[in-house]
């Protein structure tokens, strides 16, 4: 779990929200903003964009108050932000979300090799790491390890079974330990006493 | 041991039983207690990539603000129309998908709606009488339920007017109001002046007492102390540049309409029979596929199309 991220069944204001609770939404709107505006920043690359689709998810939370129903306001809200996310990308014909987006901010998406990984920032390798992944990868691991959400969770806002979810996590952090090892793993000899420089 | 099941280990999301195996499992190899730290480290740094400022929360007055002002529908108000194509004139209908958003549900007929875009956002709503509006990023349309043709605008949008005989549409603006019969055309509304295009017919626009016609290929700008003049424009799609891959057709000569497909996707199309040009399109394509384009444009007209590469034929059926 990513700390400071509330725990899943952490929402009773979700029922009185239905009743209109202005306060409930207040409550709901600290409790998960940070979040929801994290995960649109993924989806979009524009922090701008990414404010203006985390506002729009809480005003359509509050619009179809009604329709909710359980104690868990983020799978709704993360997923209300994934549909205006992939909206806004298709409005904009950008090809390749993810690619694009790491593309505007002018970092590589291509496989890193060993060599040039190891001059890089940690931040970088792993933005080039996740960039490697397939979409499906990225967007569980986005959701579970970045986000800290839990599997039934990542489940309901990407619309995957929970097991296909556990594979495909299984599968990219396998790949991303393979990639981001020259950063994260032991220090292997180079010959001559010299070692990888360990960030 | 799956690493699936050291993820949920380390997420503390593991019952008791299975946390023991995977205890156990650690300690029997440290090959295994190696894959575990692996991990371990792996979801700490990609925890820690996520940290840094996070952008002001909103003010939750104002959201909710946002909500009650553009009237947004609860779920059972919502319409989602497909087949919005009405063709009018040929009676087939096409593929089109638009939201409309209705308001409160009491006195239904006669309550003015709301339509509002925020930065970044463009939508098109069908109204009542059958004409389709499409509204610019920043802009707010008032209009009503019912069959009455007068609307309210701030800001700027695109409309395509159904044709109703002896009830004209009008547009209200707070630079002066514009009164059509049936016919395309781009408004731009600010506190003191307003913008006319006119894709297709004529349009009266009428401005501290004052009245002038813009006809197709023309526009204008009205506005207080300004003397309205009528500039021709060589191609008045091109001022409408914003509203994107949407195109609506109202009572389109279908010429006209394959001029504007063309423009708009990287495609030919080529009729070589008069009787089909004559034809009148009425259709609504919201963002679509150019083959869906293309097909419910041969749907409408009922002929056989045959598409090859970038280039499409269009037949008469035999």
């Amino acid at each position: 779990m990513t700390p400071g991220t509330p725990p899943a069944g952490s929402d009773p204001e979700l029922s009185r929200l239905a009743q209109g609770d202005e306060c409930a939404f207040g409550i709901l709107l600290e409790r998960h903003w940070p979040g929801v505006v994290g995960y649109a920043a993924r989806l979009v690359a524009s922090a701008e964009v990414a404010q203006d689709i985390a506002q729009e998810a809480f005003v359509r939370l509050w619009d179809r108050r009604a329709e909710w129903t359980g104690t868990d306001a983020r799978p709704i809200l993360f997923r209300i932000a994934r549909n205006l996310g992939y909206d806004h990308c298709r409005a904009e014909a950008v090809r390749g979300r993810w690619a694009s987006a790491q593309r505007r901010q002018g970092i590589p998406v291509s496989m890193p090799d060993v060599g040039a990984v190891e001059a890089e920032d940690l931040r970088t390798a792993i933005e080039r790491a996740l960039a490697a992944l397939s979409d499906r990868e990225r967007e569980v691991v986005i959701l579970s390890r970045l986000r800290g959400l839990p599997r039934a969770e990542v489940a309901v806002v990407t619309g995957l079974a929970p097991g296909t979810v556990s594979n495909l996590l299984s599968s990219a952090m396998a790949r991303l330990w393979q990639m981001l090892e020259p950063h994260l793993g032991e220090r292997p000899t180079l010959g001559a006493g010299r070692r990888l420089r360990r960030i | 041991m799956d690493d699936d099941l050291i993820l949920r280990g380390l997420d503390g999301d593991l019952p008791g039983p299975e946390l023991e195996a995977l205890a156990r499992w650690r300690a029997a190899d440290p090959a295994h207690e190696r894959r575990y730290r692996q991990l371990e480290r792996l979801s700490a740094v990609l925890a820690e990539q996520e940290r840094g400022s996070v952008p002001a929360r909103p003010d939750p007055g104002s959201l909710i603000r946002r909500s009650r002002v553009r009237s947004r529908p609860s779920g059972s108000e919502r319409r989602w129309l497909f087949g919005l194509a009405a063709a009018a004139v040929i009676g087939v209908v096409g593929f089109g998908v638009l939201e409309i958003y209705l308001g409160s549900t009491r006195n239904r007929d006669s309550i003015v709606r709301d339509l509002m875009t925020g930065p970044g956002e463009a939508s098109t709503v069908q109204l009542a009488d059958g004409s389709v509006v499409r509204l610019a990023p920043d802009s707010r349309l008032s209009f009503r339920a019912d069959q009455r043709r007068e609307v309210w605008l701030d800001g700027t949008a695109y409309f395509a007017v159904a044709k109703q005989e002896g009830r004209p549409f009008v547009v209200r603006t707070r630079a002066g109001s514009t009164t059509v019969l049936g016919t395309r055309f781009e408004l731009q509304a600010t506190a003191d002046r307003l913008r006319v295009v006119v894709v297709e017919g004529r349009v009266a626009v009428e401005n501290e007492g004052k009245r002038i016609e813009v006809d197709g290929g023309e526009m204008t700008f009205v506005g207080s102390g300004v003397d309205p003049v009528v500039n021709k424009v060589s191609e008045p799609s091109e001022l409408v540049g914003w509203v994107g891959k949407v195109l609506l057709f109202r009572d389109t000569p279908l010429e006209r309409a394959v001029s504007e497909i063309e423009r708009t996707y990287p495609i030919e199309i080529q009729i070589d029979d008069s009787i089909l040009r004559r034809h009148l399109v009425t259709a609504t394509f919201p963002e679509q596929p150019v083959e869906q384009v293309v097909n419910t444009v041969c749907r409408i007209l009922d002929a056989d199309c045959v598409m090859h590469r970038d280039t499409v034929r269009v037949r008469r059926r035999r």
